[in-house]
């Protein structure tokens, strides 16, 4: 685990040491890119080496991130970024692990395994890009649409209250809870540095609108404002602030002090022929 | 963080605002590379090549800025250090405005608004703060701001405005995944 | 391609543009304009990887006769621009017969396209479309090119008007302009004649919305989605008619969530389905095998992509066919069918939906990415009865075994409501009576019954499609019917007289009598279908007696069959 406390470090990386060169297929005014940009500058400040990240993904606009930077990557299947993060992280602790996606992938078929992930605490960074929208398979509803807009697979919009992150990342025992805008990579950049840095679970929600599904969401801009209270290091406090949110507080809303999840190593491991004992006549 | 951004200003070395003014130029030719490369993959040439010829000048900036530093050494800020005026760092490009149809004179505009938030930027600083060498070079890099807003606006005159339908496509997306 | 009278049978053209130029609205406008002359056709939409402004090119295939894929090569090739081309150029066949319209003024003619030999032709879309005001060029290609296709221009007009009514007048009257500036740069290639009864009814639809179509003929009237490429289309078409006709249709939030929430609905007396790809159906697989133990009815589409894993999903292949039949743990007798063209969806999902409730079992449509998403013109599709529905237990008297041994293996399903049909529907293996139970007895009676129920179906002439009645068989499936059967009917006579076509529809259960009955008399077979591993072809060997020379013709998605490469290949084989 990086133990990097102090703000200033002296800069081995650029930015742009952890692109891959690969040209990205998003919109072009997709946030993602920004996010991308957010996430460069992060890991390049904290000077981590770009082999020693590894950033998973599940399916979706989002999902593609791996294949642009220079980094260890697993493009997974809809939904499992997090149980591939899992195995990875458990197997190799040292690594910095990122799971990365968007909303449809992560609060939907991902949903359950979201809770699990904060349950479990092990020293793992998530980043939602959330647009509020399916994207990839062209303008669906997602859990965190409003209850009101209309698209094809649910006219007049799909009636259900939206899920709310960071409200089930608490919950469910996440020890690091905040949220960033695409639009503002200084804050994106701090909070993700801040996210990778801090020990157990860290969940970062980042808006980051969809500039083809989505056109309303040019006003995000406007609509987004950093939280007006400091973060809260008391669970029941961040609770009662989360529950009356207007979805566009940015800021890290809560960072705990569990213990991250490890995975106990024993010193004295008998050697496998010793087993056969057991068996003697 | 917003008295942060509101008291920006006042209170700069010599070294800070090199720094500065450089991180401006060196981010603002990585933006405009971005761009190029985006307006590319969506077969946009002509904006690509603005883009491009954007970042060429940016470049340009850069460099004379590095000339300006001289031997001065310059701090090692964090991103999260640095003290702009907004969220954003003045020259870096509103993904918001940005589009796979977008025009020659719809780039252009975005980066006159970029040339307007960095003079505006440097203006600030050399009427607010309360260091007169500072103050000085300041004025110095404001001034060659408003000389890049004049280029600014006379390359944007030579290109017509959008029409109405800029954006619109008679295709619908494609899914690829 | 000509006819064997030598006259001009149909035409295909490639349109090739970026994002914003507009190449599939204006092959979709070419297309409608062909079916209101009287004429037949078919669009297929190749993409770049970008979701926004990547290249695309819409390949078009018009023609008198009814058609179902594309042709081998492209009469037509116009860009309005050559950027990235080369990504999609390998799919667009041009050879020294062909035309190539560029426009000058945008960017050079790629290589592979000049060493071709084709025709080049110049025409300033850009240019000509500034003429009019709010003038596009693919207007100005639309009208160029159905000129060369014989098109007249009140059949363009009226396309126009049908797809851009809704932008309003001047939207409909520049493109219109723009058309027309196309047209009269035009001059006539040689083109197939408009039909001379007039524009008849035509229906242009896709896979997709056909399956759709089929389902709710079928009477589908619950349906659970999850978006998943290429199979988005089938749900977003079903979500509001649903609901016209006193359905629903709920997202779900994953495919685990689709298929649970269908068996759910059925259980409940609602004939359900949910629709899907590759990697959904691997989710699925779990929830499907609960419907086979629980004997719930249930209709799954999988819009086949190339696989394995995400693989391609704007590509069609057909190698699903292994996880569909043997994808469920356990012995788990259930049905497999597969379209064979864009019109058959909607006959063979029908008779999906009508197989689940007959047989009270899930039933799985492999489609694919290509009939899914191609648009056809077509005559209008039937409507088709099929007398069957759910055995239901109404009248529930005393002593009442919901999984009674019958003599068919359906035995009558009480819906919840019903008063003593009470009965708790399970996984797990269990009496005739539903109480779960381990015995070697109720395992064995209940195994047979499932396996019965299918095995016993009289599935009439609906299993497979055969034309012919030659001694050389030629055996295929979904997609691939459609290129076979045109590769067939461009042999000369002397050949295909001595060839039977086979087209199973019926996939699983294996049909041997029925097979047995079709092979009769035939000496040599020829399986042919999309995939790596010839899925098919090993699937006959294992479940079916075939004569001694089977030749097998198998290749992966991606590179999809042509008819000329098929008809080479057939004309071949009956020679060896």
């Amino acid at each position: 685990m990086v133990q990097r406390m102090s703000a200033v470090v002296p800069c081995k990386f650029k930015a742009s040491d952890y692109k891959s060169g690969t040209k990205p297929v998003w919109c072009p005014g997709c946030g993602d890119f920004h996010v991308f940009l957010g996430l460069i500058k992060a890991v390049a400040a904290l000077g981590l080496r770009p082999e020693d990240i590894a950033v998973i993904s599940g399916i979706g606009c989002s999902s593609r991130l791996p294949a642009y930077l220079n980094c260890y990557g697993f493009h997974g299947v809809h939904g499992r970024a997090l149980p591939l993060a899992t195995g990875l992280k458990v197997a190799r602790p040292e690594l910095t692990v990122i799971a990365a996606g968007g909303d449809g992938d992560g609060f939907s078929i991902g949903g359950n395994h979201l809770i699990h992930a904060c349950r479990r605490n092990l020293d793992i960074t998530y980043v939602v890009m959330d647009n509020e929208v399916y994207g990839m398979t062209k303008g669906q509803p997602s859990p965190t649409t409003d209850p009101d807009w209309d698209s094809k697979l649910a006219p007049g919009g799909p009636g259900i209250t939206p899920f709310h992150p960071l409200v089930v990342a608490l919950a469910s025992g996440a020890n690091f809870v905040a949220r960033a805008f695409s639009g503002d990579t200084k804050g994106t950049t701090k909070i993700v540095a801040d996210a990778i840095t801090h020990p157990g679970f860290s969940f970062v929600q980042i808006l980051s609108p969809c500039v083809t599904f989505r056109p309303d969401q040019r006003e995000w801009k406007n609509k987004v404002h950093p939280a007006s209270v400091t973060t809260t290091t008391d669970p029941a406090q961040a609770a009662r602030r989360v529950m009356t949110d207007d979805g566009f507080n940015i800021g890290v809303l809560y960072k705990g002090s569990r213990e991250p999840y490890r995975q106990s190593v024993e010193d004295n491991v008998r050697h496998e022929r010793d087993l056969d004992e057991e068996f003697l006549v | 963080m917003n008295k942060e951004v509101e008291n920006y200003s006042q209170h700069f070395t010599l070294a800070e605002l090199l720094v500065h003014a450089l991180v401006i130029e060196l981010e603002a030719v990585q933006s405009y590379k971005d761009l190029t490369d985006q307006m590319q993959e969506c077969g946009n040439d002509d904006v690509a090549a603005l883009f491009e010829k954007m970042s060429v000048l940016e470049a340009e900036h850069a460099d004379k800025i590095r000339e300006k530093a001289g031997d001065l050494e310059l701090p090692e800020l964090a991103p999260w250090e640095f003290r702009w005026s907004g969220l954003e760092p003045p020259e870096n490009i509103d993904l918001a405005g940005v589009h796979y149809l977008m025009t020659p004179h719809q780039a252009l505009s975005l980066a006159l608004e970029n040339e307007l938030s960095a003079m505006a930027f440097f203006d600030a600083i050399a009427h607010d703060c309360t260091d007169e060498r500072v103050r000085e070079l300041a004025q110095e890099f404001a001034d060659d701001e408003r000389q890049h807003v004049a280029w600014m606006k006379e390359w944007l005159a030579k290109y017509p405005e959008p029409d109405n339908d800029w954006d619109y496509d008679p295709d619908p997306p494609a899914a690829v995944d | 391609m000509t006819d064997k009278a030598g006259r001009k049978e149909s035409f295909s053209v490639a349109l090739f543009g970026k994002g914003g130029a507009g190449v599939i609205t204006a092959g979709e406008m070419l297309l409608a304009a062909a079916a209101q002359c009287g004429l037949y056709g078919l669009i297929v939409r190749a993409v770049g990887p970008q979701i926004r402004g990547g290249e695309s090119a819409a390949l078009v295939r018009i023609s008198r006769s009814p058609v179902d894929c594309l042709d081998d090569r492209f009469d037509l090739l116009l860009a309005i621009g050559w950027k990235h081309a080369e990504r999609l150029l390998p799919e667009i066949n041009i050879d020294a017969d062909s035309v190539v319209v560029t426009d000058p003024e945008q960017d050079s003619v790629p290589e592979s396209v000049l060493a071709s030999g084709a025709e080049l032709r110049e025409l300033n879309m850009k240019e000509i479309a500034e003429m009019v005001s709010g003038g596009r060029a693919n207007m100005v290609a639309l009208g160029y090119v159905s000129r060369l296709a014989g098109i007249p221009q009140d059949a363009i007009n009226q396309a126009i008007e049908k797809k851009l009514g809704r932008k309003g007048r001047d939207a409909v009257d520049a493109s219109i302009e723009a058309s027309m500036l196309g047209f009269s740069r035009a001059d006539d290639l040689a083109s197939p004649e408009t039909s001379d009864s007039g524009p008849n009814k035509r229906w242009m639809i896709s896979g997709n919305h056909a399956t759709g179509l089929g389902a709710l003929r079928g009477g589908i009237r619950f349906t659970a989605a999850y978006p998943i490429t290429p199979a988005t289309e089938v749900l977003e078409w079903l979500a509001p008619r649903l609901n016209d006709i006193g359905g629903t249709l709920t997202q779900a939030e994953d495919e685990l969530a689709s298929i649970n929430m269908a068996i759910g609905a059925s259980f409940g007396g609602v004939p359900s389905l949910t629709a899907t790809s590759g990697p959904g159906l691997s989710l699925m697989i779990e929830g499907i095998g609960l419907a086979v133990c629980s004997e719930v009815p249930v209709v799954i589409v999988n819009v086949m992509r190339a696989g394995p894993s995400t693989g391609i999903p704007t590509k069609p292949e057909q190698s699903d066919f292994n996880a569909a039949i043997y994808g469920m743990h356990g012995d788990a007798p259930h049905i497999v069918v597969a379209p064979n063209s864009v019109s058959d969806c909607v006959y063979t999902t029908q008779w999906a939906v009508h197989l689940a409730e007959a047989m009270q079992t899930p039933v799985i449509v492999l489609s694919d990415q290509f009939i899914g998403q191609a648009i056809v013109v077509a005559d209008p599709i039937p409507e088709i009865t099929f007398f069957a529905k759910r055995k239901l237990a109404e009248n529930v008297s005393e002593n009442f075994e919901r999984y009674a041994i019958t003599a068919d293996g359906i035995s009558p399903m009480p819906l919840p409501g019903t008063a003593g049909g009470q009965y708790t529907a399970d996984g797990l293996e269990h009496s005739t009576r539903a109480t779960p139970s381990g015995t070697a007895a109720d395992h064995n009676a209940q195994l047979d019954k499932r396996a019965r129920k299918i095995e016993g179906f009289d599935y009439g002439q609906h299993w497979a499609d055969i034309d012919g009645d030659g001694e050389l068989a030629i055996v295929t499936w979904g997609s691939t019917t459609t290129m076979v059967r045109e590769a067939i009917k461009r042999l000369p006579e002397e050949i295909s007289e001595k060839l039977k076509l086979v087209a199973l529809r019926l996939l699983l259960p294996a049909r041997p009598e029925d097979m047995a009955a079709a092979l009769d008399g035939v000496r040599r077979i020829m399986v042919i279908e999309q995939n790596h591993t010839g899925q098919l072809y090993r699937f006959l060997r294992a479940w079916y007696d075939l004569p001694s020379d089977v030749e097998a013709m198998y290749r992966p998605g991606a590179s999809v069959f042509r008819p000329g490469e098929i008809a080479t290949r057939i004309e071949e084989w009956c020679s060896e």
